[in-house]
This record gives structure tokens, C-alpha cells and sequence, in this order.
């Protein structure tokens, strides 16, 4: 990092994504600025980057990407008393307005006036934390313990998302839990199903390594490997197969006392594997759908609806922030910093890209989670 | 050819120029005072002229103790915080609300970023400036200042004077809703007919409850409530000699259950009980009232300090809840129930003063009654004319 310049990873579009040397701007009132020190990659950092789009979001001017993040203060605005330079924090990207009706309610997460770094919905873009340096506003810094590392706080933001999927799916101590995706973000899912006490946790994929992974690490209890079949051809072959796949699951992994898991936490964002959810799901049970896939799905709807498996969406994360390190402080969630399994400096963000996009580094290993910082 | 304005609506459109204050210095010493008329305002800020403003308890308590508990007034501050007024000027972002909209003002200013703005309880948010409440100005003067977010419009079929009785209203509605979750077809008992034990049995009604039962010392009260919005009341029984005061509230719920046939559980029980008083009698009656599972909620703010029969809590599974002022979606809530004519306001405003006559208003708030010997509900002032 130049102390002259603020080192800035901004991408202009598909593929386009240049190392800049911008200056270094103050903070303004209010605000601290960062010095980042890990930004996690996360599946909609690399769809901008392959697609310069996520979704219906589209790239309008350059932005600079990264969301999971976390750093020390280097400076701060004016106004600030409670936060100091040399004061380490986890960064919550997404600043809402606090007077619209979601706000006042606690769900800020759905704010009408969201402005989330790193992300193309709104106009002008915010940019993300993939730069030295970011400023942002103090209300929206989380202290850090002084054992919690740069990485778990990072890990913070998509620790986040499923405690916020868990609150919504009310996960409790006693009950069955399905993941379906052994990526980051499932495996996160495990150890929050487990924190909040799931005795008997599953986690289901097609890649081996990633749930052999996951059960050697202790997320889950058990775990199956999807036996890879052709795409279907039909709509209706697709829902066949999805539901022969939830009965597979359930007579080799399902609870012994139940027709279906309490919670089925959906990673993956394939249709097959949503339809598959709800089947998996006990009479009464829950379905959280984490994962962004498709955003037209065919759904089985009379086997959620006609036995009261209630289906809920969420999106990104409110209040999680200070609960989450808290987690991580406690001891709560074992193993969780070995989800980082790939680090790049910011000088090498686009090799950090190319690898995310193979899924695996030079050398062949698989990647969880690859963080970005000051390496 | 212009058209005469009635008197009413030419006051209430009127703006003033000058911006005349009810100021409370210290302890039983009122002044009017001129302040300067404001003019800055934040991007997402209101101007508001109040134009009717309702007394409430606390007014009267700070200008009798200059003090609420913690709150402790250390300089001179303006009274005054259920109002409705006109909006006289909008800042730059503001696109809900333009000059000369009819409001009802919520009162308060959270920071919307600690923990409990964030959480969704505004109402609990530890930097929040709430009109009257030192050291913040409150609203009798001719401007008030405060976030768009904060107004909520008024249709024609509501009066500024209703609108001013949004506030206390607001209150009841949240420990109705909110708090006390009430279901719906719900026995209610509220204890202390008021003008919060009034309005909060007014919203029980509004929202469905079944049956709603006043209780009160004063008969003539009970009288009111019950042509206002309560199914039926209770008077308390006169006290037996050596009785503990737990052993009379004990007494006084069994009475009640005889008399109006309550049961201990299910559907014909006590499903929530709501006091407006603070008096340690109605906390212990209520607890012993509830049917198993019911809830209590506490909005009267009275002795810090209180004997309550803290085994009945446990073996009958009660839950115990305080209801602080009101938090999002009361106010929407409360201006809906009276605009479909759910909720009357009117039969509770009883005193009218104009703005010169405040002092007025404040000494019958305090009897109890106004020069004309008649009960006191609601004193509402006007805002300065001029």
C-alpha cells in the first residue's frame, strides 16, 4: 500500500477489472476511514466480475467490489468520539436510511434508500472495500474483540446471512437441520445450525471434496454426495428427479423420528435443489432459500402449502453484526476460520478472480473461502 | 369571489409571525416568551405551526416538581408535546408532505442508529429528544421543528384538536397492540379511566376485543368509560380492617371473577390487563385477575417500588410487560382508527383555552376541572395567533 494513494481494484466490466491508484480522499463527518486489511470474495463479487452484472444489476460507471470486510481505523471524520485511530473493525456495507417504515421496524435490511457497497442496484454505485483504504460511515463499524482476527471478522458478513436465515427460519436447540450446498456459505449455515443447538445436521452436495470437507471439520453430522445426473429435459422430469433425490436423503439421512428435517437451509440457488428442499422439509417444517439462483423457479407448491412448510426468502442481513462476533468470541463456532482457504494481496486480485472462477487455486486445492487484503 | 373562511379554518391555516412560547423556568413559574421563528432546517426536516395542543400529566408534573424521576429540568424549556399543527416549511428532500398539510405530530427524534433504533424500538432509543422533556423544547409555541417521517397527515374528517389526541392515543394503542399482542375477542380489563385508561379502552374496543371492563376509585369516571367505550366497570370494595393490601387485592379479583364470571383459564378468562394508574393496588389486583398465561401490561407510570405477588406470576405463567410511549406504526395505526370512525376523540376534549389562557389551562388540568365546575378530560390550547 502507497502511502500516497489509495490502491483500488475497480472493475469497468466484464473481465475489466484494473488495479488503480486513486488519491486518498479525507473522511467525511461522521465517518472513519479503513485501512483494509481482508476482503472475502463472495458469488456475486464474481458474477460482476465475469458478467459485469449480478442479475438485473448492471455495471452503469466503474465500481470498485468487496463487501465481507474488515480493518483498522487510519483516520476519522468530524464529530466522531467513540471510534479512534488504531481501532480494528468489521465493516457492514450496507447503509439505510432509518426513517422509511423498514427501518423503524428493524428490518433495515429491506430499506427502500439502501446503499450497499459494492453493489450495482443503486445509483451512483457505493464502492466496495477491494482499495486500501475506505470510508465509511462510524454507525456502520463494528469494534472487534482483541481476539478476533481480521479474516473472522470478515467471515462476519456472510456469517451474517445465515444468522439472519436461522432467526427467520427460528432454529432452535433440539431440532434437525438440512443444508443443501457445501460452499462457504452452507458450511456457515452448519455451524450456526449447531451454535443455536441442531443436534442432527446434514449438508448435501455433488463436489466430494466439499462435503467430505464439511463433515471431517465437524460442521455437519453427516453428509451426502449427489450422484451427478444429465439435466433433465422436462420441467416435469426436473421435479421427478428432485423429489427421488429429497427421498434418497431422507431414507439415508433423515431423522429417525420425523417425516423431514425441522429447517432446510437452501445454498445453492438451483432449481432442482429448491424443489428438493421442500420435500425434504417435515409437515410444519421450514425451507430458507439463501441461496440466488434462478430468479423464475418451478416450485412444488402443493407439498409446501399442503403441509404447512412455510417457505421464506432473505435477503443479506439486519442486527447480525454484533451478535455474530459475538459467536465468533465465544468459541461457538469451531473451525470456522478454516473456511479461508486462499488468500491473495490486492495486487493480485485478478489472479484472486481468475482462481475463484476455477474454483480452485494453482496448485489444485479447493477453495472455501479466498480473501483479498494486505497480504 | 373569494369565500368567507369560517373562523376555525382561517385559525387553523393562519401561520404566525412571530413565535410566541409557553416557557416552564422552574417550579410553578410559567412565562411567555418571544423566540426567534426558525427557519434552517436538515433536508429531511418539517416546519410545523401547532395549532392545538392537549395537556397530560406530565406537563402538570413538571410545572408543580420541575421534575420526572431522572429527568430533572435545568433551564428554561418550552411545555407542551400532543399537538397537531400545519406544515409551514420543507426541507429540500422532503417529498411526502408540502406547506399547509394538516398533522399530527409524533413528538420524539431517535438517532435511528443504536442498537435499539436499529432493532426496530425506537421508542426505547437512549439519545432520544422528546418535546417537553428536559432538556428539549416542547411544542406550545408557534413553531416546532422536527422529521418529515414524524408528521402523519390528517384527512379533512379529522379535526387538529382530534389530532392533537393522537399522542395519548398512540400510547394506548401500542400497549393494546404492540405490548399486549392483543388476540382477537380478548377480555380486557384496564385499570385507571383517565384519558390514557379511557383511549387505551377505546383501542381494545377498536381492535376487537370482546369485552372491556373499567375499573377506577371514582364512580363518576366509570360512568364516562362506560357510554365511551367500555362493555362494563368495577368500583373497588371498601377495605376490611387488618386485611394485608395483598390480601385485599386478592379479594377485590376474586370479586371481580364472581361478579362478571371470569374464568381462571381459557377463553372465558382474563386474557389481558392494561393499568393506566401506577397504583400498587391495581399491579396486584391485575396479576391475581389474569387467567393462567395472560399478559400485564404496565403503562401507568406511578411508585417506583411496589409489593407484587411475584408467585402468582410464576404459577399461573403471566407475562409481564412495560409499554413505553409508542414505536412504529402506532401513530399510522391510531389516525386510521379514527379516521374510519373506529375511535372517537372527541367526547374527551372538555376544556378549550387559546393560547394567552394556558396558564389557565394548566391550573384546571390540575383541579381536575375547568372554572365552569365541569370534570376535566383533555385541556387542549390553541397555538399562538399571532
Amino acid at each position: 500500500m502507497s502511502e500516497q494513494s489509495n490502491l483500488a481494484a475497480v472493475l469497468h466490466g466484464a473481465k475489466d477489472l484494473r488495479l488503480t491508484k486513486r488519491p486518498i480522499s479525507a473522511p467525511a463527518p461522521g465517518e472513519a476511514q479503513v485501512a483494509i486489511k481482508a476482503t472475502g470474495l463472495c458469488g456475486s463479487d464474481l458474477h460482476y466480475y465475469i458478467h459485469g452484472r449480478n442479475g438485473e444489476y448492471v455495471l452503469k460507471t466503474p465500481m470498485c467490489l468487496g463487501h465481507e470486510s474488515a480493518g483498522i481505523i487510519t483516520a476519522i471524520g468530524e464529530g466522531v468520539t467513540d471510534y479512534k485511530v488504531g481501532e480494528r473493525v468489521a465493516i457492514e456495507a450496507g447503509v439505510y436510511c432509518g426513517a422509511c417504515r423498514l427501518c423503524k421496524t428493524g428490518r433495515y435490511n429491506l430499506c427502500t434508500k439502501m446503499r450497499f457497497n459494492s453493489s450495482a442496484k443503486v445509483f451512483p454505485h457505493q464502492d466496495g472495500s477491494l482499495q486500501s483504504l475506505l470510508n465509511h460511515p462510524v454507525t456502520h463499524l463494528h469494534k472487534l474483540p482483541d481476539s478476533c482476527s481480521y479474516e473472522a471478522a470478515a467471515l462476519v458478513e456472510p456469517l451474517s446471512v445465515v444468522l439472519h436465515a436461522a432467526r427467520r427460519a427460528h432454529i432452535a436447540a433440539g431440532q434437525t437441520v438440512l443444508v443443501l450446498g457445501a460452499g462457504a456459505v452452507g458450511l456457515l449455515a452448519l455451524a450456526v445450525a449447531k451454535a443455536h443447538g441442531a443436534t442432527h445436521t446434514v449438508v448435501v452436495d455433488i463436489n466430494e471434496e466439499r462435503v467430505k470437507f464439511a463433515v471431517d471439520e465437524g460442521f455437519a453430522t453427516s453428509g451426502y454426495v449427489l450422484p451427478r445426473t444429465p439435466r433433465p429435459e422436462t420441467s416435469a422430469a426436473g421435479l421427478e428427479a428432485a423429489k427421488a433425490t429429497a427421498g434418497d436423503i431422507l431414507t439415508g439421512y433423515g431423522p429417525v423420528d420425523s417425516d423431514g428435517f425441522d429447517v432446510v437451509m437452501e445454498c445453492t440457488g438451483v432449481e432442482t435443489c429448491m424443489q428438493a428442499a421442500i420435500h425434504t422439509a417435515r409437515p410444519g417444517g421450514k425451507v430458507v432459500f439463501i441461496g440466488m439462483g434462478t430468479p423464475n423457479a418451478t416450485l412444488p407448491i402443493s407439498a409446501a402449502a399442503f403441509r404447512e412448510v412455510d417457505l421464506l426468502g432473505v435477503f443479506r442481513y439486519a442486527n447480525t453484526y454484533p451478535d455474530a462476533l459475538a459467536l465468533f468470541g465465544s468459541g461457538r463456532l469451531p473451525g470456522v476460520e478454516k473456511l479461508v482457504t486462499t488468500r491473495f494481496p490486492l495486487e493480485k486480485v485478478n489472479e484472486a478472480f481468475e482462481a475463484l472462477l476455477a474454483g480452485k487455486d494453482k496448485d489444485g486445492n479447493m477453495i472455501m473461502k479466498l480473501m483479498v487484503g494486505d497480504y | 369571489m373569494p369565500i368567507a373562511l369560517s373562523p376555525t379554518v382561517e385559525f387553523e391555516s393562519a401561520v404566525p409571525s412571530t413565535n410566541r412560547a409557553f416557557v416552564l423556568h422552574g417550579v410553578e413559574d410559567v412565562r411567555f416568551e418571544e423566540r426567534p421563528v426558525p427557519s434552517e432546517l436538515g433536508s429531511l426536516e418539517v416546519i410545523v405551526a401547532p395549532k392545538k395542543t392537549g395537556l397530560c400529566g406530565s406537563d402538570a408534573h413538571y410545572l408543580s416538581h420541575g421534575s420526572i424521576g431522572d429527568y430533572v429540568l435545568t433551564s428554561p424549556m418550552i411545555l407542551g408535546h400532543e399537538s397537531a399543527g400545519i406544515v409551514v416549511k420543507v426541507g429540500s428532500a422532503v417529498t411526502s408532505l408540502a406547506p399547509g398539510d394538516r398533522v399530527a405530530m409524533e413528538p420524539g427524534e431517535s438517532c435511528r442508529m443504536c442498537y435499539s433504533c436499529k432493532d426496530g424500538h425506537y421508542n426505547r432509543c437512549p439519545s432520544m429528544a422528546f418535546a417537553a422533556t428536559p432538556p428539549f423544547d416542547g411544542t406550545l409555541a408557534g413553531f416546532y421543528k422536527l422529521p418529515a417521517d414524524m408528521c402523519y397527515p390528517l384527512s379533512h374528517a379529522v379535526s387538529l384538536e382530534e389530532g392533537a389526541l393522537i399522542e395519548p392515543l398512540a400510547v394506548g394503542v401500542m400497549a393494546v397492540t404492540t405490548i399486549g399482542q392483543m388476540p382477537l375477542g380478548a377480555n380486557v380489563v384496564v385499570f385507571g379511566a383517565g384519558p390514557v385508561g379511557l383511549l387505551t379502552m377505546a383501542a381494545a374496543k377498536a381492535l376487537g376485543a370482546r369485552h372491556v371492563l373499567a375499573v377506577d376509585i371514582q364512580e363518576p369516571r366509570l360512568e364516562f368509560a362506560k357510554q365511551y367505550a367500555a362493555s362494563d366497570y368495577f368500583v373497588p370494595t371498601r377495605t376490611v380492617e387488618g386485611e394485608t393490601r395483598l390480601a385485599y387485592s386478592r379479594r377485590q379479583a376474586d370479586e371481580i371473577k364472581a361478579r362478571f364470571n371470569y374464568a381462571e383459564r381459557g377463553p372465558q378468562g382474563v386474557d389481558l390487563i392494561i393499568d393506566c394508574t401506577g397504583a400498587e393496588i391495581c399491579v396486584q389486583t391485575a396479576l391475581y385477575l389474569l387467567k393462567h398465561g395472560g399478559t400485564y401490561v404496565q403503562v401507568g407510570m406511578g411508585t417506583d417500588s411496589l409489593t407484587i405477588p411475584i408467585s402468582t406470576v410464576l404459577n399461573k405463567e403471566l407475562t409481564v410487560k412495560g409499554s413505553f410511549r409508542y414505536g412504529p406504526g402506532i401513530y399510522t395505526q391510531a389516525i386510521d382508527l379514527v379516521s374510519r370512525g373506529l375511535i372517537d376523540l372527541k367526547p374527551l376534549i372538555t376544556h378549550r383555552y387559546a393560547f394567552v389562557d394556558a396558564a389557565k389551562a394548566f391550573a384546571a388540568n390540575r383541579a381536575g376541572k375547568g372554572e365552569d365546575g365541569r370534570a376535566l378530560i383533555k385541556a387542549v390550547i390553541d397555538g399562538p395567533l399571532a
